[in-house]
């Protein structure tokens, strides 16, 4: 686990994804005789651009909301509402993620808003479910400590029960964020574009080589995705 | 130092402490001892206010520390635990530190006292410092707990269970460490156990507990000696005699010497506990000779002298 792999890991995927020349001559084997190798509308890059920014997004408003929501339901004034925020969580995950995309489209009509609320709703459940894993699992001795020791409620927070979180935070974080990433790759059904672009289009043409092209990209973006979160993990609890 | 006065907790209809009268002056160390479910810890916790108490008035320092800000409260007493319960995310210098910057001290005069405190535990700063609690043992752990606890230098201080969770050598190892500390610092203590052994070698008085009642306040001796009832009798155990001759040296048995004194089968230094001279003499040596730390002959001791002492 290097932290310069995983920064430098980044230029070099968007690098992998220019080369249009590699990725032709990788893929010409698969496309039907006479066909488009590439999707050529839309560059690879700009696809790839337009998923970060999906999955940016959307795992923002994970953060932004799910955070503040798991802490307030294990403190005195929300824990009622405890059981039916896990409950509630839980079933947004049983969701297929297809019928999930669909939902919001009421809302929002096609479009990235849409996808965005689809993916934020899918997201939330392994941030919020580890975070509260994280705060229940925290060490009795070290709260009965914080509390002898005379930190208030807000110093025990911040500075014990957060921290002691993290880990388990973290790890949620994780797999919220492989979890977005995949499902934006449904963002065209849904009439915004992503990774999932060239997929959709070559289903649609039954064409092979843009399938491989969609897949083979999201796939290492996932996995630069996964490490870059790990490394991140080592770096904030350096204690474990 | 610290006065409580008809002291009652009852959780509904259960009332697990009742009536406790108990004064420990400053510079002491009680040892509040008795079987699991006593109520020992429940009092402790009564003293800084981790659980309220259902009547009664607490006192400390002369001031009524029922009226106080239970938290304000809490940062002047320190607070050992048997878990230790150390910060996992932080290194052992921010876990000594974690009081004084509560009370908002400089960065610096926190570094300066946390690393004396250390040294004071017997941790070497350059080398602790910046571990993390894993990377301790237990020992070494509790042992910070103990610097945490003195950080802000409170003149109090509560001790539950701290040393049962370690193993024999260690948890003897750390009770000198605190007697050592103890005779260096003079803090008022308010230990908690359910170890009679820990209890005799470590308090100047102990309060022997059983559902929720002080049966006995006494100093080790006088407990062991002259326990009031049953119930205490049967807690010091058979042996208590014995062990009443752990906290006596073998000066203060000893028969001292005398122009005709024969030769002795082996020696003992003055200060030596009162029971490991018996057990030398039990193990078939029939004559000791107690030596001053000089190793001058000053008196000896048969098993006759202990059948004499009171």
């Amino acid at each position: 686990m290097k932290a310069w792999i995983a920064v430098l890991c980044w230029p070099a995927l968007w690098l992998v994804y220019s080369r249009e020349d590699a990725w032709r001559a990788l893929l010409a084997p698969y496309a039907p005789p006479g066909r488009a190798v590439l999707f050529e509308r839309i560059a690879l890059t700009e696809l790839a651009w337009a998923h970060l920014g999906l999955v940016a997004g959307a795992m923002a408003a994970v953060l932004a909301l799910g955070v503040p929501l798991a802490v307030w339901a294990t403190r005195p004034s929300g824990r009622a509402f405890l059981p039916l925020l896990s409950n509630a969580v839980a079933i947004g995950q049983t969701l297929p993620p297809v019928a999930v995309l669909f939902l919001a489209l009421p809302l929002f009509g096609f479009g990235a808003r849409a996808v965005l609320l689809a993916l934020f709703l899918y997201g939330l459940l392994p941030t919020v479910h580890g975070m509260l894993l994280g705060l229940e699992r925290i060490a009795p001795e070290a709260l009965e400590a914080a509390h002898g020791m005379g930190m208030g409620s807000r110093e025990r927070l911040w500075r014990v029960e957060l921290p002691l979180t993290l880990p388990a935070l973290l790890a949620g974080v994780r797999t919220s964020t492989i979890l977005v990433l995949a499902t934006a790759t449904l963002a065209p059904m849904v009439g915004a574009n992503s990774l999932g672009t060239p997929i959709v289009a070559g289903l649609a043409v039954d064409n092979l080589a843009l399938v491989l092209e969609g897949a083979i990209a999201v796939a290492l973006f996932a996995v630069a995705a996964d490490y870059g979160l790990r490394v991140l993990e080592r770096r904030l609890t350096p204690w474990r | 130092m610290i006065r409580l006065e008809g002291i009652g907790k009852d959780y509904g209809p259960t009332a697990v402490l009742r009536g406790i009268d108990l004064h420990v002056a400053r510079g002491e160390l009680a040892v509040l001892i008795g079987p699991s479910g006593c109520g020992k810890t429940t009092l402790l916790r009564i003293v800084n206010r981790l659980i309220e108490p259902s009547a009664g008035r607490l006192t400390i320092d002369g001031r009524d520390a029922l009226a106080t800000d239970p938290v304000q409260l809490r940062r002047g007493i320190g607070y050992v635990i048997q878990g230790v319960g150390l910060f996992p995310h932080m290194s052992v210098l921010d876990n000594v530190e974690v009081v004084p910057r509560l009370l908002g001290w400089s960065a610096a005069r926190r570094r300066e006292r946390a690393e004396a405190l250390l040294a004071l535990v017997g941790l070497e700063p350059a080398r602790f410092a910046r571990r993390y609690p894993k990377e301790l043992s237990g020992g070494q752990q509790q042992r910070v707990g103990i610097a945490r606890a003195l950080a802000a230098d409170p003149a109090l201080l509560l001790m539950d269970e701290p040393f049962s969770a370690l193993d024999p050598l260690t948890r003897e190892r750390l009770q000198d460490e605190l007697l050592r500390i103890q005779a260096q610092l003079h803090k008022t203590i308010v230990f908690v156990t359910h170890d009679l052994d820990e209890a005799v070698r470590l308090g100047d008085r102990i309060a022997l507990m059983r559902e929720g009642r002080i049966v006995q306040h006494a100093a080790p001796d006088a407990l062991l000696h002259r326990p009031t009832d049953d119930f205490a009798a049967r807690f010091v155990g058979e042996e208590r005699e014995l062990k009443r001759l752990g906290r006596r040296t073998a000066l203060e048995l000893m028969r001292p010497a005398a122009d005709g004194d024969g030769p002795c089968a082996g020696t003992i230094v003055a200060q030596a506990s009162a029971r490991a001279a018996l057990s030398r003499l039990l193990g078939g040596e029939e004559t000791l000779a107690v030596v001053d730390e000089h190793g001058r002959r000053i008196g000896r001791l048969t098993l006759a002298d202990f059948a004499k002492a009171p």
